[in-house]
């Protein structure tokens, strides 16, 4: 494997330490959850310190993804029926909005395409999750959504060699993930586990960052990981927020028999991520009122 | 004053006269079909994300399978005006991830092409110009002053498919 040169790495550690901390809010709730005295009223109240965040909680609270018979209004009243994991999710899935929502002109992608990718792949987790029966689908929801986070952070070197990095995928028959590495001595992956480790993430979360592009090679064979790579396949396959790097992906196609799928398996799945995409719900309006 | 429709994942857009753009974003293993009446500058674009509906399926969004998706936007472009007997089409997208030396089972980009392909077919509908397969995510404009189709390759370049209005554009290369 190729190393990067000293100073090249030496950036890179900087363009992720310069990359905004989670917000202090979602630590909070991170941490919240985590303990049994914890009610829903002091979630709320903490969420609630943060406007944007909260107006953002409340718009996924009540998008058709979680089928909420009514509109909720409030966040305690989120809290208590989405539940805290819902809830933490939310608030994560709500402050790294701005992150992944930027343009990322080193993968071609126009502002809000990673986002939409990273959407489709949460999405797609999820539905995974589910059909395996994996009582894990919101873990599976905010690994997809933070599984490309390292593309953030590589950005501008990607940019700067994307013609190499091409070309070496092409001419040494690899995937562009491998392609990164072999030309910058580091690839997105790598990149995002260092972010998710910077922010203090479940060490679930760090090892799907880290080798959602290879399950087979991480230490702990966590199926999370493997949903989010076969999520990620789907979402890239469909041509969800694809970039520069297109369908130079290596699929391990293990994945399937691991979780006892076929081709009609994957079409369904891929069905399923598109209704959900129409349906999904927009950030980027302007936010409502929030009433705590 | 014409407009620029985006043709999002499973959805028809038609329009009528000069001026108006169509556009399918990011194709990966989808298929963006053109079609167009040159007569009546009657403008069709699907965006086709599976090959075969399923009985139980069909009536939310017919776009989003290619049995459906063409008999569809023939449908619509003949209500706003079109001869379905002069349509013509020209069609991108269907890319597969890359071949690792191993086949993949994951083929849904090359059986997408097939599907709408033999639909065309089917309808009657000469398919002059076709970008379709390789590894790339693509983007595909149909603009109805005169039927010119561009294909532009995310991350690479952008190329005229077809002119489906031209005078010489009457046979098909793989229908």
């Amino acid at each position: 494997m190729n190393t990067a040169a000293p100073e090249k790495l030496q950036q890179l550690v900087q363009t992720i330490r310069d990359l905004p901390a989670l917000p202090e809010v979602v630590v909070r709730v991170m941490r919240m959850t985590e303990d049994p005295r914890t009610d829903a009223q002091s979630i709320a109240r903490v969420i609630a310190t943060d406007q944007a965040m909260a107006a953002r909680v409340l718009k996924l609270a009540n998008s058709a993804f979680y089928g909420l018979p009514r509109r909720v209004s409030t966040l305690s009243e989120a809290v208590v029926i989405l539940g805290f994991r819902t809830i933490k999710n939310l608030a994560i899935a709500a402050s790294t909005f701005e992150l992944l929502n930027r343009e990322i002109a080193g993968y071609w992608l126009q502002r809000g395409e990673l986002w939409r990718h990273s959407l489709a792949c949460a999405i797609g987790a999820q539905l995974i999750a589910r059909r395996i029966r994996l009582p894990v689908t919101e873990e599976a929801f905010v690994a997809g959504l933070l599984h490309d986070i390292g593309k953030v952070a590589i950005n501008l070197f990607v940019r700067e060699q994307f013609d190499q990095i091409m070309q070496r995928a092409l001419q040494d028959q690899i995937a562009f993930v491998d392609a990164e590495q072999a030309v910058l001595g580091f690839n997105h992956a790598m990149a995002g586990g260092l972010i998710a480790e910077k922010w203090n993430l479940p060490p679930t979360l760090v090892a799907v960052i880290k080798y959602h592009h290879q399950p087979s090679t991480a230490p702990d064979h966590d199926p999370m990981i493997s949903i989010v790579h076969l999520a990620d396949v789907l979402a890239i396959t469909l041509g969800i927020g694809i970039g520069g790097d297109g369908l130079y992906y290596h699929f391990e196609e293990d994945t399937m028999t691991l979780f006892g799928m076929e081709q009609a398996d994957l079409d369904d799945l891929c069905e399923q991520i598109v209704d959900q995409m129409a349906r999904a719900v927009s950030l980027q309006e302007q936010p409502e009122v929030v009433l705590q | 004053m014409g407009v620029q429709l985006t043709v999002g994942m499973g959805e028809i857009q038609v329009v009528r006269g000069a001026g108006n753009v169509l556009t399918a974003l990011g194709l990966g293993s989808c298929i963006g079909v053109c079609l167009y009446d040159p007569l009546v500058r009657v403008a069709g674009m699907v965006h086709v994300v599976l090959p075969q509906s399923q009985a139980d399926k069909i009536g939310e969004l017919p776009g989003k399978f290619a049995d459906t998706a063409i008999p569809a936007t023939v449908q619509r472009m003949v209500e706003m005006g079109a001869s379905a007997s002069r349509l013509k089409a020209a069609i991108a997208g269907g890319a597969q991830l890359f071949q690792f030396g191993t086949s993949s089972t994951l083929d849904v980009g090359a059986r997408n092409a097939e599907a709408v392909v033999a639909a065309l077919r089917q309808a009657g509908i000469p398919l002059l110009a076709k970008d379709v397969g390789g590894s790339v995510g693509r983007t595909l404009r149909l603009l109805s002053d005169n039927g010119l189709v561009v294909v532009r390759t995310i991350g690479g370049a952008e190329r005229e498919l077809a002119t489906l209005g031209s005078i010489l554009a009457s046979s098909g290369v793989a229908a």
